[in-house]
């Protein structure tokens, strides 16, 4: 039989801090409210003028990084950033892995072969070129429709268009380079899994049976099939929530626009983490409360993931 | 023609197709930009900008000259045939923001990468499979769980956070290793010693010159090891429990019963079954690979190739460069997984038997 998932620590654990995390993202403007005309979770307190970090107060909890940016109201707004980044990221590359994986194992014949043959091949691009790839196409539309001063000295020909930006522009201004890239690059594992699935599920007798009493495709897929084969799927999503807002981290501070707001408090005071006088830890708020707020992010959603395999795999119900 | 070279014809013709897909994708998402943007990637380089600015006519003509000569006006397949050309003709165009040709500047940046995945991967590969069969033969014990422990930290610390700890602990507190890349002491030695392959440490000990081979290896160490560490995670997990599944299974047992020992089973049958896992997770993780090697030269500042794509960064528009940058790395990381599929074939028996028979048959 089937336990009660909440008999086991392990899961109350993770079901803690999954709500930690979502209730810091849903009240961040009540934990740590902002100023009028402040956004991206960046809050100056005192003169931003000031270079040097100052250390945990009564006035920023959690100290300030360089330019004053008060490290806890990043900390807590930029929760919200990941939450909705790696949510937002995970559902995309689900949606196209589901729909590329199920397809192609239905159909079956040279199809499969070519999707599958394309999603090996999409497996060798290593994400960063393909950001940096994204990267380079935005801005070269981006440029076309705001153009721009510098690109304008270096060549006439690309002139500015037109001084007014359509919505459809606008939009096409606000799209994040890295959560394209990793939307269009690592959508590949969610294929693989489902078209392998499919293909063993397809040929069971109810399929048949199904098939036999007139179902059409489409129905059957989402009725008989998909809900046998998502198991896997709903793992691998948990745990690329976290791993997909590690990236988008990592990809801002190397000097993409992936806007993560924790990661645009660490670039702000990369060059305080190596401290100061040979001491890495004199200033230890600038670095260490983000850094662990990322570590946790990714461990909670792997875990998560982890739970969520035992109770859904079969063989492991005792 | 032996089975195991007409396997490896079949995985390079598989490695070409898989080439021809990409640039395919590549290429047609460059020719969705607007077409003023691609013109402006090929204006020459001897340019006089004054003058085009207050003659609009020559401005126009030169435009033409440009979509014409470049074909950008033409339909998606002829412009791709035409990049393939040009690839294939070594030119893979000019790039604005380097002042240079793209070929050429990849080429010089080339062997500093080279450095650093070569040294990485002959590390991480011994390292993790040692930790790997350790924790699996000891299961559940000390060391099992110390291997898990460390596994698990260093899955989740980001690729950029341990990089700056060790910097922080490494450079500044104890002085032990010099700041990032070769900087450029170092890298102006190619004027006094003679360069063979380009790679400094190999240079430098042809040249005899111990001096250098050690400032360079100071310089080497740090990426490297955070390189390593990053991906000995996963590599580790994966052995252990390849390794511990496959000392379940009942051949394991007959062999206990025929009164192998367990020296005997561990190296000469587990082992090598579970390497195959191994070497095909290796060769499915070649891309994060590659991934943790840019990202590891950007933050070390060492000067490899990723400077290439990442210098034109946002608002710096410079296709052909970024374009060759892609085109390179997806290549590098074919190459890898062609050797790793090749090796697996080499080591394993049981795959070896089923490839090169099936190969036979057909």
């Amino acid at each position: 039989m089937r336990n009660n998932p909440l008999t086991r620590w392990q899961t109350l654990l993770v079901l803690l801090f999954l709500s930690l995390i979502i209730f810091t993202a849903l009240f961040a403007d009540a934990i740590a409210p902002l100023n009028s005309g402040e956004s991206n979770g960046f809050r100056i307190v005192g003169n931003p003028l000031n270079v040097v970090p100052q250390p945990p107060s009564s006035r920023a909890l959690l100290g300030t990084a360089p330019g004053q940016i008060d490290i806890f109201t990043s900390l807590i707004h930029g929760t919200r950033n990941a939450l909705l980044f790696g949510i937002g990221t995970t559902f995309f590359t689900a949606s196209i892995g589901i729909i590329i994986g199920s397809i192609s194992a239905l159909t079956g014949g040279w199809i499969d072969q070519l999707s599958m043959r394309i999603t090996d091949a999409f497996l060798c691009i290593p994400i960063i070129a393909g950001i940096a790839f994204f990267d380079q196409v935005l801005t070269l539309i981006k440029m076309s429709v705001i153009g721009n001063a510098d690109w304008y000295m270096l060549s006439p020909i690309a002139a500015p268009t037109s001084p007014f930006i359509s919505e459809a522009q606008a939009l096409l201004l606000n799209l994040n380079p890295v959560m394209l890239a990793l939307i269009i690059f690592c959508w590949m594992s969610y294929a693989r899994v489902l078209n392998l699935q499919v293909l063993q599920v397809k040929q069971l007798e109810y399929i048949t049976a199904a098939r036999a009493i007139g179902l059409k495709p489409l129905r059957i897929l989402r009725l008989h099939i998909l809900p046998n084969c998502i198991a896997p799927i709903i793992v691998l999503v948990a745990k690329d929530i976290g791993q997909m807002v590690i990236l988008q981290a990592t990809f801002t501070f190397i000097g993409f626009s992936g806007n993560s707001a924790w990661a645009n408090v660490l670039v702000e005071s990369r060059n305080w983490v190596i401290g100061a006088g040979g001491n890495p830890f004199v200033y230890w708020w600038t670095y260490l409360p983000i850094t662990l707020a990322i570590i946790f992010f990714g461990i909670t959603w792997n875990l998560l993931g982890d739970e969520l395999n035992n109770y859904l795999d079969p063989k492991k119900w005792t | 023609m032996p089975p195991l070279f007409r396997f490896i014809f079949k995985r390079i013709f598989i490695a070409l197709i898989t080439l021809i897909i990409l640039t395919i994708v590549l290429y047609g998402t460059i020719a969705i930009t607007p077409i003023e943007m691609r013109v402006a990637l090929y204006m020459p380089q001897n340019i006089n900008l004054q003058v085009l600015f207050n003659n609009p006519q020559a401005l126009e003509n030169l435009k033409q000259r440009i979509i014409k000569e470049y074909h950008l006006n033409d339909p998606f397949p002829i412009q791709y045939m035409i990049w393939i050309k040009n690839f294939f003709t070594k030119n893979w165009g000019y790039s604005p923001s380097l002042k240079q040709e793209v070929l050429p500047a990849l080429l010089r940046r080339a062997p500093a990468t080279a450095e650093l995945a070569i040294y990485s991967l002959l590390l991480l590969i011994p390292l993790s499979l040692a930790s790997g069969i350790a924790a699996a033969v000891h299961k559940d014990k000390a060391v099992d769980y110390v291997v898990r422990l460390f596994t698990l930290g260093f899955m989740f610390i980001p690729l950029f956070i341990l990089a700056l700890l060790l910097l922080a602990i490494f450079y500044v507190s104890l002085k032990w290793f010099s700041l990032g890349g070769m900087n450029p002491d170092l890298f102006s030695i190619g004027t006094s010693i003679h360069s063979y392959t380009g790679l400094i440490t190999i240079d430098t000990l042809l040249n005899q010159r111990f001096d250098l081979f050690f400032k360079a290896l100071q310089h080497l160490t740090l990426p490297v090891v955070t390189l390593v560490f990053s991906q000995w995670a996963l590599l580790t997990r994966v052995t252990r429990t390849a390794l511990i599944e496959e000392l379940k299974k009942n051949y394991i047992l007959s062999a206990k019963a025929k009164g192998a020992s367990s020296h005997m089973i561990l190296w000469n049958h587990a082992l090598k079954n579970a390497l195959g896992v191994f070497l095909s997770n290796t060769a499915l993780s070649a891309a994060s690979f590659v991934t943790g090697v840019f990202i590891v030269e950007r933050i070390y500042l060492w000067p490899g190739v990723s400077d290439m794509a990442l210098r034109s960064g946002s608002y710096q528009p410079d296709a052909p460069a970024v374009m060759g940058f892609t085109v390179y790395s997806v290549i590098v990381v074919l190459l890898i997984m062609l050797v790793m599929d090749i090796l697996q074939v080499i080591l394993n028996p049981y795959i070896s038997r089923d490839v090169l028979e099936y190969s036979n048959a057909k």
